[in-house]
C-alpha cells in the first residue's frame, strides 16, 4: 500500500452573498416525492388536493411555483404542470434541500491540483443589525479614525462558480451548498491548513481525502435568554475549529497513472537507484521487487525476511506534486549484483543453522536458501566448509550447532 | 553410730547387649593419597587426583567431556574456562535441578549448601560450555580429546565438588580405547537422555530430538559397562563378578539397597561361604542392608567420609560410579571400568589398608563388655545417633531407713535396677546409697513410768507416794510402737537395754 500525504493552504473570502446551502425542508420534499410517485406531470389542482387538504387550486401554484424556484421540480412550459427535476431526485435522496440565504458568507478555498473543486466549504458570518453598523461607523469617525476599507475584489471564480450553478459539498458537513449570487467585494479572512492524504492499494484505485481542521468564523456564544444574567459583560466572540475527514474520489491527475508505476517511483527513492532499475528489476521478476546491495546496514530481520519497510524522502511525483517523507511496508528485497547474492545467500545460510545440525540437514537447508535467490546462482559452502568455519570461529552462535554435532558422534 | 553410713554395690553390664550398631575403632582421618602408578587414584590431602583431572583439562586441545552428579569444584570450572577461551569445546552432563532439590537432607554429602554452589558454578559456566542435564544423570568422569593424539580420560567416583578433597573415593586413568568407548556414552547421554540445556545463566530449555541417528556405542564393550534408560550392562557385569568369585568378594558402596538382587547376591555368597567384606558409610539408609550382610557372615568397615563405588574378587574388579542399589544398577545413567591387574593390586592394597584405617565396624551381636567408646546406631546415622560404651557409671539410689538406729548395718539393701540409658552404656554399674538411723515419728507421746516416792506429810509423818517421770534415755509411744530416743553416744549402751526390756526401736530424735 502506498500512503502520500502533503499539506494544503486554505484560503477565507468573507463576501455578502445568496448561498443555499443543505436544509431540512419536508414540506418541499413531500411535494418532490409526490412528482415522483405521480405518474404524470402536477398541477397545482393535484397539489392542493394531495397536500393541502382541498385548499384552492392556486395555493397548490403557488407551492408549485416555489418548489420550481428552489429547483426541485421543472416544467416544460410557463406556468405549466410540472415533473421531478434531477436535482429534485437528488434531494429525495439526501433528506436535504438547497434552501437560498442571504447574508455574510465566509468561502473556504483550497488550490491543489489533486482536488477537482476549490470551494470546500462555507460558513455564514454573524452581522450586527443595520443600526449598530451604523453606530459603530459613526463612532469611529468621530474618533479620528480612518475609514473602513472599501473591501478587495471577490477573487472570480467565486462568480464563475455562481454562474455555473455548481453545487459543492462541504468538507466539514457533508451537505451541499451552491452560490447563487455573491458581491464583487469583501474580505480575504485568515488562512488556514489541511491534510491531503492519496492512499492506494495494490489492484485498486487511489483514495484521496482531506484531514485536520479549519477554524469557523468568530462567533457570539447565544446563550438561553431565560438564564441570562443582566449584568453579565457581553460574550466575545470566537472561532471553533471545525474537524475535516472527507474522502473525495479517484482524482482526475491519478486517471492513467497506474499503481506499480507510483510505487517503482518512490522504490527508487527510497533506495536511491535509477527508476529504470527498479523498472528492470520488477520486469525480471515478474512482481514489485527492489533492488538492494547486501551491506552491513542492511537490517538482520531485512536480510532474514528479504524484505523491508522502505523509508521513502520527500518527492516530487510528475502529475501528481509533491510529498511529505513516507514509507512503504512489506517491500520485497532482491540483490542488486551476483556478489550481492553471494554474500546474502552465505549469510542466511549460516544463519539459519539455529539448531544443532547434521551434514544432511545442512544440505537440505542450503537448498530451502538457494531457492531464495531465482535470479541469481550463488553457491554454497558444503558442511565440511562450515565445520571448518566454526572450528576457526567458535565463539560465533551458530558455532556450537555444529560442533556439538561433530564432537559428539553425529557428524558422519 | 548414730550418724549415716554409706554403701555401694558395683554391679556388671558386660553381658549386656548392645543393638546392632556402628563400633568406632579408631578416630576418623583423611584416606592416604599417596601417588600409584597403576593409575588408580585415592583422594587426600595430596590431592592428586583432583591435579590429575585439572591438568588433564589444560592439556585439552580440541574437545572436553565432563559428568559429575554435582560439579562444583572451583578448581575444575576455572581450567574448563581456561580450556574454553582458547578454543576447546567443552561438554558437560550434570544432575537436572528437580533431581538435586529432591536430594534427601539426611546426606551430609548433599547438603544444600553444596547444591547451591553446584548451581552458582553452572551459571560460571553457561556462556562457555555446552550443558546438558537430566534426572537420572549420576556418573562423574572426565574426557579429554577423544579422537586426538593424546586421548585422556578419568572414571571418578567423587562428584567434582569439595568431594575431590575430602571424601573416600576412587578414581581410575583409562586407557585409550576405554576413553573413546565411554566418548561414545557421553554422545549417547547427550543426544538421547538429556532432558534440557543451559541456554543462559539459570536459564533451561528443554532438549530437543537429535538432529540425526546417534550411534549406539557397542553395549557389551569389554572393560566397560554403563546404566542408561536403554542399558544395564553394569548390573550385570557387578552380578557376573559376585557370581564368579570363588574365595573372596571386597565391596564398596555409598549405598546398599536391601532389596536389590546385588545385595542378596553378596548375603548369598557369605552365607556359601564366601569371604565378603563391605565398606560403606554409616548412614541410615543403608542400616536395613547393612545388618542382613553382617548377619549373614559380611564383614562391614565403614568411615564417616566414604563415597567410593568398586567391587574386587579374586578374578576381577570394577570401578564404577554407582551405588549398589536400583537407583544407579537399574535406573540412571552409569559408567563402571574393569581394572587392570596393576590397579586391581592396588585396589586390593587400598581395602586392605581401609580394614586397618577405617573408623566403623559393623556388629550385629555385641556386648558391652566387647567395646568401649563410640558407638553408632545405624538407623540414626553419625548426625543423630552416636553413643558410647563406658567403663563405669555411679547410681545414686534414693536412702535407706533402717529399723534400728543401733543396727545400721542390718539394714535392708535397695533393689538395684539399671536406670534408663541414653547416651552412655556403661560396662559398670556403680550403685551408692545412704542408710540413715530412723527418726522418733512427729506425733509421738512420750511414755513415762510410775514410781513410788517416800515424803512426809503435814504432820511430818513419812507416806508413799505415786509420780511419773522420764525414762532415761525418753520413751516414746505411737501407734502401739514404743520408741526409746538416742540423743548422745553415751546414751547407747542405756538405750539398747531400754529397749529391750521396752521391746521398743532404738531412734534418733
Amino acid at each position: 500500500m502506498i500512503q502520500l500525504q502533503r499539506q494544503v493552504e486554505v484560503f477565507t473570502f468573507d463576501a455578502e452573498a445568496t448561498v443555499a446551502v443543505g436544509k431540512d425542508r419536508p414540506e418541499f420534499l413531500a411535494v418532490a416525492r409526490l412528482a415522483q410517485d405521480f405518474k404524470r406531470p402536477l398541477d397545482g389542482r393535484i397539489v392542493a388536493r394531495e397536500l393541502l387538504g382541498g385548499l384552492p387550486d392556486q395555493v397548490g401554484w403557488r407551492v408549485i411555483d416555489r418548489c420550481v424556484a428552489l429547483g426541485l421540480l421543472q416544467r416544460e412550459t410557463h406556468r405549466g404542470p410540472v415533473t421531478l427535476s434531477g436535482y429534485g431526485e437528488e434531494a429525495l435522496l439526501t433528506g436535504k434541500v438547497l434552501v437560498p440565504e442571504e447574508g455574510i458568507w465566509r468561502f473556504y478555498t483550497v488550490d491543489d491540483e489533486l482536488l477537482e473543486y476549490s470551494l470546500i466549504h462555507v460558513e455564514r458570518l454573524d452581522s450586527g443589525n443595520a443600526r449598530e453598523e451604523r453606530d459603530a461607523i459613526f463612532a469611529a469617525k468621530k474618533s479620528g479614525q480612518p475609514r473602513a476599507s472599501q473591501g478587495q475584489r471577490t477573487p472570480a471564480y467565486l462568480p464563475e462558480f455562481a454562474n455555473a450553478g455548481s453545487i459543492f459539498r462541504s468538507v466539514v458537513h457533508r451537505r451541499e451548498f451552491a452560490i447563487e449570487q455573491v458581491a464583487a467585494r469583501g474580505e480575504p479572512g485568515p488562512a488556514d491548513g489541511l491534510t491531503l492524504a492519496l492512499q492506494w492499494n495494490q489492484g485498486e484505485r487511489p483514495t484521496l481525502a482531506l484531514r485536520g481542521q479549519i477554524m469557523s468564523p468568530p462567533r457570539v456564544e447565544r446563550l438561553d435568554p431565560q438564564r441570562q444574567d443582566k449584568n453579565a459583560r457581553p460574550e466575545k466572540a470566537k472561532a471553533k475549529p471545525l474537524p475535516v475527514d472527507y474522502s473525495v474520489d479517484e482524482p482526475q491527475a491519478c486517471v492513467g497513472t497506474e499503481y506499480e508505476q507510483v510505487w517503482q517511483y518512490l522504490a527508487a527513492a527510497g533506495l536511491n537507484v535509477p527508476v529504470s532499475e527498479v523498472t528492470d528489476w520488477c520486469k525480471k521478476a515478474r512482481h514489485l521487487v527492489a533492488p538492494i546491495s547486501f551491506t552491513s546496514k542492511l537490517p538482520t530481520a531485512a536480510r532474514n525476511t528479504m524484505r523491508v519497510t522502505l523509508p521513502i524522502p520527500a518527492s516530487e511525483m510528475p502529475g501528481l506534486g509533491s510529498f511529505e517523507t513516507t514509507k512503504i511496508e512489506g517491500v520485497h528485497l532482491v540483490p542488486r549484483t551476483a556478489d550481492a547474492a553471494q554474500a546474502w545467500a552465505e549469510w542466511l545460510q549460516w544463519q539459519a543453522i539455529n539448531k544443532y545440525a547434521t551434514p544432511a540437514w545442512i544440505d537440505v537447508q542450503s537448498q530451502h536458501v538457494l531457492q531464495l535467490f531465482p535470479h541469481h546462482r550463488p553457491s554454497l559452502p558444503n558442511a565440511a566448509a562450515l565445520l571448518d568455519r566454526a572450528i576457526k570461529q567458535p565463539d560465533e552462535p551458530t558455532a556450537r550447532y555444529l560442533l556439538a554435532a561433530y564432537d559428539l558422534g553425529l557428524w558422519s | 553410730m548414730l550418724k549415716p553410713q554409706r554403701c555401694s554395690f558395683r554391679m556388671s553390664q558386660e553381658a549386656e547387649p548392645l543393638p546392632p550398631c556402628w563400633l568406632r575403632r579408631k578416630p576418623t582421618v583423611h584416606d592416604n593419597d599417596a601417588p600409584l602408578s597403576s593409575g588408580l587414584f585415592r583422594i587426600g590431602p595430596a590431592q592428586s587426583f583432583r591435579r590429575a583431572l585439572v591438568a588433564a583439562i589444560d592439556s585439552a586441545q580440541q574437545v572436553v567431556l565432563a559428568a559429575s552428579f554435582l560439579f562444583s569444584d572451583e578448581e575444575m570450572a576455572k581450567a574448563l574456562l581456561r580450556s574454553a577461551k582458547r578454543g576447546v569445546r567443552v561438554y558437560v552432563i550434570t544432575a537436572s535441578e528437580t533431581r538435586l532439590n529432591a536430594l534427601p537432607k539426611e546426606d551430609d554429602g548433599f547438603e544444600q549448601r553444596v547444591v547451591q554452589e553446584h548451581k552458582q558454578l553452572l551459571d560460571q559456566l553457561a556462556d562457555s560450555v555446552l550443558l546438558r542435564s537430566a534426572e537420572h544423570f549420576h556418573a562423574k568422569f572426565l574426557v579429554v580429546d577423544p579422537r586426538g593424539p593424546q586421548p585422556q580420560g578419568f572414571l571418578s567416583t567423587a562428584n567434582f565438588n569439595p568431594a575431590l578433597r575430602d571424601s573416600v573415593e576412587l578414581g581410575i586413568a583409562l586407557s585409550a580405547d576405554l576413553v573413546a568407548t565411554l566418548a561414545q556414552w557421553f554422545s549417547w547421554v547427550f543426544w538421547k537422555e538429556a532432558d534440557h540445556e543451559l541456554s543462559g545463566k539459570g536459564r533451561l530449555a528443554r532438549v530437543e530430538p537429535p538432529p540425526g541417528e546417534v550411534p549406539e556405542p557397542e553395549p557389551k564393550h569389554k572393560g566397560l559397562w554403563v546404566t542408561t534408560r536403554s542399558h544395564a550392562s553394569l548390573r550385570a557385569a557387578v552380578l557376573r563378578i559376585i557370581d564368579e568369585s570363588r574365595r573372596e568378594l571386597i565391596v564398596s558402596s555409598y549405598g546398599f539397597d536391601l532389596d536389590h538382587a546385588v545385595v542378596a547376591r553378596l548375603i548369598e555368597k557369605a552365607k556359601q561361604g564366601r569371604n565378603v567384606t563391605v565398606y560403606t558409610r554409616p548412614r541410615p539408609a543403608v542400616a536395613k542392608a547393612i545388618a542382613e550382610m553382617n548377619a549373614a557372615g559380611v564383614r562391614v568397615f565403614a568411615h564417616d567420609k566414604l563415597h567410593a563405588k568398586a567391587v574386587l574378587s579374586d578374578r576381577e574388579a570394577i570401578i564404577l560410579t554407582a551405588n549398589l542399589e536400583a537407583h544407579g544398577l537399574d535406573h540412571g545413567f552409569e559408567v563402571g571400568v574393569q581394572l587392570s591387574k596393576a590397579a586391581m593390586g592396588d585396589l586390593r592394597a587400598t581395602f586392605e589398608q581401609w580394614q586397618e584405617q577405617f573408623p566403623w565396624t559393623f556388629a550385629s551381636t555385641a556386648k558391652r563388655g566387647d567395646h568401649l567408646g563410640e558407638f553408632c546406631l545405624p538407623d540414626r546415622g553419625l548426625r543423630d545417633g552416636i553413643r558410647e560404651v563406658v567403663e563405669e557409671q555411679a547410681v545414686e539410689l534414693k536412702p535407706v531407713v533402717a529399723d534400728n538406729a543401733l543396727a545400721l548395718e542390718q539394714a535392708a539393701r535397695p533393689s538395684f535396677v539399671p536406670p534408663p540409658m541414653d547416651r552412655k552404656l556403661p560396662r559398670w554399674l556403680h550403685f551408692e546409697w545412704e542408710v540413715q538411723p530412723p527418726r522418733l515419728p512427729n506425733k509421738a507421746k512420750e511414755l513415762k513410768r510410775t514410781v513410788v516416792h517416800e515424803e512426809k506429810d503435814k504432820s511430818g509423818k513419812p507416806r508413799k507416794v505415786e509420780v511419773q517421770e522420764s525414762y532415761v534415755p525418753q520413751v516414746y509411744e505411737h501407734r502401739g510402737k514404743r520408741y526409746v530416743v538416742v540423743r548422745e553416744q553415751k546414751q547407747v549402751k542405756q538405750a539398747r537395754a531400754l529397749a529391750v526390756e521396752m521391746q521398743a526401736m532404738v531412734v534418733i530424735p
